[in-house]
C-alpha cells in the first residue's frame, strides 16, 4: 500500500550529495542561480556570466529576510566568482520585489542600504502596502542617489540583462488595473517571471555576424513568486500553449515567438506550494525537470507546502493514470525543498550552476538554516546533477 | 603582549583573503612586505594596483565607512483618533495584516514609527516581529475589548491597527498561532485609513518628485476637463 501523502519532505539518502569545491565548479561562462533558505519566504540571486573584464553582474528577486544576502555577496566577492565590482556601478542592473509581503521584502531595506548605490532599476507591482518594510523600501528608493529607476511591469514586459532574457508572466494588465490595494489579493499582484539563458543569438566573427537559431535550446526558469490561481488563469490566457498538431501555424508562431512560453526546465513553485499557488494544468504547461519549493517544510503558520499542491506537482511530473503505477520519490521527480534534510542534517539553500551550452546543470546545497549565513566552503554537490 | 596595531590588522585581513582565494605566492609575499620587482601604483583614492615583472597584477580596494551621526529621536507619529502623550505613543506597536491564507493571518508587528522632517513614517532598524493568529479569533477579540474604531467586517491584507503588545511570545516565533489575548493589550486603535494614506504617500513620493505647496493648491483648484 502506498504511504499517505505528507507535506514533510522525506529525509534523503545521505549518499546523494558530495562535499566539493563550489567555486571551482563554476566556470566564467556559467549562470549561477541561488534560492536561499529563508523558511517560508523567497530570496533569489542570479549571478550572470563574467564579462570580458572578468566582472559579473547580478539580478536579485526578493529579499525575504535580512542578514542573508549582503553576507552572501561578501562571500562571493572573496572568491573568484565576484572578484571585481563593475566600474560603471551597475552590479545590480535589476532588483525585483515581487510583491510587498514581509516574507519577500523584509530584507530589502537592508539590501538597498548596503548596495542601493549599485542598483539601476527596481521592479515592484505597484500595490502599496501599509507594512514598515514596504514604507522603508519606498523611502530608500525615493532617497536613492544615483536614482534607481522604479518600474511596474506587467505581463509581456521584457528586459534583456547581459545574456539573460527576463519576461514578465504576471501580473496581467487586467489584474494590474484592479490593484488599488483592496481590489485584488496582494499575492495575485506578484511579479512572476520567465528567465531564459543565454539570450545571445548572434555569432560575431571578425567583421561578419550571423543569426544563430537557438530558440528552444536555452535554459529557462519560471519563478512563480506568490501568484495564485487567479493570476495563473490570466497567464494561461496571455501565454497560450500551441499544440504541435496545429503544424504549419504552430511552427510559424514558434519560429517567430520562441517555444511555448511557459515550458521551462526549472520551476520555482509559486507561493511556497500553498493550496492555491499551483494546479495540475500549470505544472503540465511548465513541464519542469527541476521544481524548487521554498518553505519551512510542514508546519509553520500555514502548513506549507500543502499536500494537495505537492500531489498536483507530483502528478504533473509523473502521471499515474495507469492502475498500479507507483509514485516515485520526490528527489527522483526533481523536486527540491529548501527545507530538505538528509542523514547529515539540513540541506538548506540551493544553487544551480547553468552552463550556456547544452551540458548538464549542477545543483548544490549549503546546509544553512533560515537564519544562518551561506558558507560557500560548505557546499554539497547533488550527484545526479553532475 | 601588546595588541596588534592597525597596519598589522589590515595585513592579517588581506592575508586571510589571499589564502581563501588561493592567491599566487608572489601576491602573498607582497602582502608580507617582500616587494622586490613589484610596482605599486595608486590608481585612485581607494585602490592600489600591484604589478610584477611578468606584467601580472592584483588590486587592493579600501573602503572607509565613516561613523553616522546618531539621529535625534523623531517625533512619534500621531494619527487622528489616538489622543496620547508622546510616551504613550512610543509604547504602542504598529500592527499590519500582512498575509491571509484562509483563516490563518500573519500580522507584522513593528515598534511605533516616528515622523521625519518630510512627514514620512520612520520605522526603527529592528526587524518587524511576526504574529500568527486566526482571522475570526482576531475579530472576536476586537469585539470583546476596548476597540477604538469600526471593527472590520472582513479582515483584509493591509489593515492596520495600534495597540500595546507583549513581545516575548512573538519573539519565540515557532510558526504556531497565538490567541490575540496572549500578546495584544487593549485598547486597540483602528489606524488603517491613515496607514494606507501614508503607504500611498510613500509610493508616489518614490516614483515621482513631490509637488510644492503652490503647485498642489493650483492643481487642486483646477477643474477637471470634460
Amino acid at each position: 500500500m502506498s504511504p499517505q501523502p505528507t507535506n514533510v519532505p522525506a529525509v534523503l539518502p545521505t549518499d546523494l550529495h558530495e562535499k566539493e569545491d563550489f567555486v571551482r565548479g563554476v566556470s566564467p561562462s556559467d549562470l549561477v542561480y541561488f534560492l536561499l533558505n529563508v523558511g517560508d519566504g523567497d530570496l533569489q540571486l542570479f549571478l550572470l556570466p563574467a564579462r570580458p573584464d572578468g566582472s559579473r553582474r547580478a539580478v536579485v528577486v526578493d529579499v525575504g529576510r535580512p542578514g542573508k544576502l549582503p553576507p552572501l555577496i561578501d562571500e562571493l566577492r572573496a572568491t573568484e566568482l565576484l572578484p571585481r565590482i563593475p566600474e560603471d556601478g551597475s552590479l545590480f542592473p535589476l532588483v525585483v520585489g515581487t510583491h510587498p509581503h514581509d516574507d519577500h521584502i523584509s530584507g530589502m531595506p537592508e539590501f538597498l542600504t548596503t548596495w542601493g548605490h549599485a542598483v539601476r532599476e527596481y521592479w515592484e507591482p505597484g500595490y502599496w502596502h501599509t507594512s514598515g518594510a514596504y514604507q522603508k523600501t519606498m523611502q530608500l528608493l525615493e532617497d536613492s542617489d544615483p536614482h534607481i529607476q522604479l518600474t511596474q511591469p506587467t505581463s509581456g514586459t521584457t528586459r534583456f540583462v547581459g545574456r539573460l532574457k527576463i519576461l514578465v508572466l504576471s501580473p496581467a494588465v487586467g489584474l494590474r488595473r484592479r490593484f488599488d490595494t483592496y481590489g485584488v489579493d496582494l499575492n495575485d499582484s506578484s511579479i512572476s517571471l520567465r528567465v531564459d539563458f543565454p539570450a545571445s543569438q548572434v555569432e560575431q566573427r571578425d567583421r561578419e555576424r550571423r543569426y544563430v537559431g537557438i530558440r528552444g535550446k536555452t535554459r529557462s526558469f519560471v519563478l512563480g513568486a506568490d501568484s495564485l490561481l487567479a493570476s495563473w488563469a490570466q497567464v494561461l490566457v496571455d501565454f497560450p500553449e500551441f499544440r504541435r498538431e496545429n503544424a504549419p501555424a504552430a511552427q510559424a508562431i514558434e519560429e517567430a515567438l520562441g517555444p511555448e512560453a511557459l515550458k521551462a526546465e526549472i520551476l520555482k513553485v509559486p507561493h511556497h506550494a500553498s493550496k492555491h499557488g499551483l494546479n495540475l494544468g500549470l505544472v503540465e504547461a511548465v513541464d519542469p525537470s527541476v521544481s524548487l519549493v521554498s518553505s519551512v517544510g510542514g508546519g509553520g503558520k500555514y502548513n506549507f507546502p500543502h499536500v494537495v499542491t505537492l500531489e498536483a506537482l507530483r502528478e504533473g511530473l509523473e502521471a499515474t493514470t495507469l492502475k498500479g503505477t507507483e509514485r516515485s520519490a520526490d528527489w527522483k521527480l526533481g523536486i527540491h525543498y529548501t527545507s530538505a534534510r538528509d542523514g547529515r542534517g539540513a540541506l538548506g539553500s540551493i544553487a544551480m550552476v547553468v552552463p550556456p551550452t547544452g551540458t548538464r546543470r549542477g545543483i548544490w546545497r549549503f546546509r544553512d538554516g533560515p537564519a544562518d549565513r551561506v558558507d560557500l566552503a560548505n557546499a554539497w554537490h547533488w550527484k545526479l546533477s553532475k | 603582549m601588546t595588541e596588534p596595531g592597525l597596519p598589522e590588522r589590515l595585513t592579517a585581513l588581506l592575508e586571510r583573503q589571499a589564502r581563501r582565494r588561493r592567491a599566487p605566492r608572489w601576491v602573498a609575499e607582497t602582502l608580507r612586505g617582500r616587494t622586490g620587482d613589484i610596482w605599486i601604483e595608486e590608481a585612485d583614492d581607494s585602490r592600489l594596483v600591484f604589478t610584477n615583472g611578468d606584467g601580472a597584477r592584483f588590486d587592493i580596494e579600501i573602503r572607509l565607512a565613516l561613523p553616522t551621526q546618531p539621529a535625534a529621536r523623531p517625533e512619534p507619529w500621531r494619527p487622528e483618533g489616538i489622543d496620547l502623550p508622546d510616551e504613550g505613543l512610543w509604547r504602542l506597536s504598529y500592527v499590519v495584516v500582512d498575509e491571509i491564507v484562509e483563516d490563518a493571518v500573519t500580522l507584522s508587528v513593528s515598534a511605533w514609527p516616528g515622523v521625519d522632517e518630510r512627514g514620512r513614517l520612520v520605522f526603527g532598524d529592528e526587524l518587524a516581529l511576526s504574529a500568527g493568529t486566526g482571522a475570526r479569533a482576531l475579530r472576536t477579540y476586537f469585539g470583546r475589548v476596548d476597540f477604538r474604531g469600526d471593527i472590520p467586517e472582513t479582515l483584509r491584507m493591509g489593515y492596520a491597527f495600534a495597540a500595546m503588545v507583549r513581545t516575548a511570545p512573538l519573539r519565540r516565533d515557532d510558526g504556531s498561532t497565538l490567541a490575540p489575548s496572549r500578546w495584544l493589550l487593549p485598547p486597540v486603535y483602528d489606524i488603517h485609513t491613515r496607514a494606507r494614506a501614508k503607504a500611498k504617500e510613500a509610493f508616489f513620493a518614490a516614483v515621482a518628485p513631490t509637488l510644492k505647496r503652490t503647485e498642489a493648491e493650483r492643481m487642486e483648484k483646477t477643474k477637471p476637463r470634460r
